[in-house]
């Protein structure tokens, strides 16, 4: 038996827009660092990843991993003082070449960001109608006052909100969490975006509404083709959803592939212990906690950022730093010894 | 392990909010339950279905509109004073979900956990000291860290402080709100072990508020689920996630299962200002019928120790079994090597 939620079809949404050719996002070597007391923090340390064209893509991480710096640095969102190098190329745009202006544009049209908490992202004294008729007009300037309305009707209904007019005229304060978060992605999806950033979409919800959340962006991908990329602390939420799985540790990339395969059988030692310390993995008995903390941002590990906790350092772990390489195809690792007890490489170039 | 003698138990608990306009909001209607002596209760639902206020008034920091509520034998639903103190304050604690908030930030961790002694009068202040310095070794915290502020410590090491001053005067019960909803997994996990240690060690009994479904399905022995202000289902924790018999319960253990068995609600969560007539839950049944409108569903035992508040109890089945969802085979770099690091 399978139930869901009272969505319409959506045939209601249009398709974006934009959509050129290249990948959605891509970001090659970007290092954030940020000012501070005691010297900078480097926050992000040579990050890689792809996001292609109608791709699902997670971000996943603990807190402190980059994960939520890495979505705010493709829209240049960062606080300021924030030292980005490296390039970030986000739906055909050079972000860190473009100016405010542009940015602005991009911002509002083909790039849009979801944040984790819905109420935030609404103005509290604003009628939702109102935000998203502005929402829509900012994305596209030619669009008529009445022309907005239809197509911000039409998005709420294609959400799964029940009789758009008369949420148009809400508060957000009069609303449920579940609802708040259709919102804001209906606002996101009046500008016809080409790709959604999503910071922890899900991580303020209930665990059922989570899924319906989830089951939305998913449809928006299928039925619109709009890229989407989620920044997430739960692995769990995410494996249906994404397509491939970026996996972060202390401001590095340490593994990547399609999410089904990363999850069954990782290649990176952290991966696998942050699998197996979820409660689901556990049969009976303890969970099996990593020891330890991350590496703060000041400090600077000689090797592998993951050694200390390692269930399987070696001594070269400690003094070399690894690259991400592929290991088997389509997956990357970011460990001397992603292909086991052979001869450790010794240089572990990409 | 449940004993037959329940520590805690609450009967037909109540509780009403006076709304503006003169309304009523009722946010908890007629709940039951018993906590084992040594066992661990997890309470589940929705934000807004309950749970927390049922905690509140189980540890008498509110008081119920109708109800009543008995711990270690005493019905203490109408305790003052002394008595309160005595029967109540010194023998249930509780730890909070946030551990950055509910430590003073401007108290030493020594002094945030001499202080139930000292409020208590339990012990000189020598005595104090030593209680302190056992109970931060006991959670895992070096005696060290008493001269250090809260700021200076992690989320982990925190709550591992605020684990520890719901334990200084050695409670029976703890009430736990989402005690590791702010952690990582990795230092999740690190709490629930210590959680679990503690519980071994002392006989202790929990009530384990969480929305986390993974967590309670490992560390209850039972589990109550909520919705709305009222308990749907109750039973043994592997029992309820392999044979839900409420639906609501269904939909809730079905996210555990692989995506074709999921079973999502239809809509929202109703206002609890205008809560459905009959079953609270019908607005948003899979299986709802004309019955469910007109009468309430009661609670009631449907197998041994399962009890459940439906008029169709078992007839909404989440397909495929409760089982991990990720069991990862290990890289093939992971296994015994020979020198190992320390922590």
């Amino acid at each position: 038996m399978k139930i869901r939620g009272a969505v319409k079809t959506a045939a209601t949404l249009r398709p974006p827009a934009g959509g050129g050719a290249g990948a959605a996002l891509a970001m090659r070597d970007v290092e954030v660092s940020l000012p501070s007391a005691r010297g900078s923090l480097r926050i992000l340390r040579g990050v890689t990843f792809t996001v292609g064209r109608g791709e699902v893509v997670a971000v996943a991480g603990e807190s402190g991993s980059g994960k939520s710096t890495s979505i705010l640095a493709a829209l240049r969102l960062l606080p300021p003082g924030a030292r980005v190098t490296g390039s970030i190329v986000l739906d055909g745009e050079d972000v860190l070449a473009m100016p405010r202006r542009g940015l602005r544009g991009l911002r509002a049209g083909r790039a849009r960001l979801v944040f984790q908490d819905p109420w935030r992202a609404l103005h509290p004294m604003k009628r939702i109608g109102a935000q998203l008729v502005e929402s829509a007009r900012t994305a596209d300037p030619g669009l008529s006052a009445a022309a907005a309305r239809e197509l911000v009707e039409h998005t709420l209904a294609g959400v799964g909100i029940p009789d758009p007019p008369a949420r148009m005229r809400s508060y957000p304060h009069e609303i449920s969490g579940g609802q708040a978060q259709r919102i804001v992605i209906a606002m996101a999806l009046v500008a016809r975006p080409a790709v959604l950033l999503c910071d922890e979409p899900t991580t303020a919800l209930d665990v059922t509404t989570q899924a319906q959340i989830l089951e939305l962006l998913r449809r928006l991908n299928r039925e619109l083709g709009i890229s989407i990329v989620i920044a997430t602390h739960d692995l769990d939420v995410i494996a249906d959803v994404a397509d491939r799985l970026v996996v972060m540790y202390a401001g590095e990339v340490v593994e990547e592939g399609p999410t089904a395969e990363v999850l069954s059988a990782p290649r990176h030692p952290y991966t696998w212990s942050l699998l197996r310390a979820a409660p689901g993995a556990a049969e009976g008995g303890r969970l099996r906690a990593i020891e330890g903390r991350p590496p703060s941002p000041a400090e600077e590990p000689a090797g592998c950022a993951f050694a200390a906790r390692c269930p399987s350092v070696h001594e070269i772990c400690t003094t070399t730093r690894p690259e991400p390489r592929h290991v088997l195809p389509g997956r990357a690792s970011a460990c001397l010894r992603a292909e086991g007890y052979g001869p450790v490489p010794a240089g572990g170039g990409r | 392990m449940s004993t037959h003698a329940p520590v805690a138990r609450v009967n037909g608990l109540v509780k009403d909010f006076r709304i503006p306009g003169g309304r009523v909001l009722r946010a908890v209607d007629g709940v039951s339950f018993e906590v084992g002596r040594g066992e661990t209760l997890g309470l589940v639902g929705e934000s807004g279905s309950g749970k927390s206020t049922v905690a509140r008034m189980l540890i008498r920091l509110d008081r119920p509109t109708a109800g009543s509520v008995e711990f270690e034998g005493a019905d203490i639903t109408a305790l003052r004073g002394a008595a309160l103190r005595r029967q109540v304050r010194r023998r249930m604690a509780m730890v909070f979900q946030s551990s950055s908030t509910s430590l003073n930030p401007y108290q030493r961790v020594g002094e945030v956990l001499a202080e139930p002694l000292r409020v208590h009068r339990v012990g000189e202040a020598g005595a104090r000291g030593r209680a302190v310095e056992t109970m931060m070794e006991r959670v895992g915290l070096d005696p060290a860290f008493a001269g250090r502020y809260p700021r200076e410590l992690s989320g982990g090491q925190r709550q591992r402080v605020g684990i520890a001053r719901a334990l200084m005067l050695d409670p029976s019960l703890i009430v736990a709100d989402e005690p590791t909803a702010s952690l990582d997994v990795s230092v999740q996990a690190q709490v629930v072990n210590l959680l679990q240690d503690l519980q071994r060690d002392l006989g202790l009994s929990y009530l384990f508020i969480t929305h986390d479904l993974g967590l309670v399905r490992h560390l209850s022995h039972r589990v109550a689920v909520m919705y709305l202000g009222r308990l749907v289902e109750v039973g043994d924790t592997a029992q309820v996630f392999a044979e839900p018999a409420h639906p609501y319960a269904a939909m809730l253990v079905s996210m555990r299962r692989q995506a074709e068995h999921r079973i999502l609600p239809a809509g929202e969560i109703p206002s609890p200002i205008d809560r459905p007539s009959g079953c609270v839950f019908r607005s948003r049944c899979p299986i709802a019928q004309a019955r469910c409108e007109r009468d309430v569903p009661p609670l009631v035992e449907i197998a041994p120790g399962r009890r459940a508040a439906c008029h169709f109890p078992g007839e909404l089945r989440p397909g495929g079994t409760d089982a991990p969802v990720h069991v990862p085979a290990a890289p093939p770099l992971v296994a015994p090597l020979t020198s190992q690091k320390g922590r």
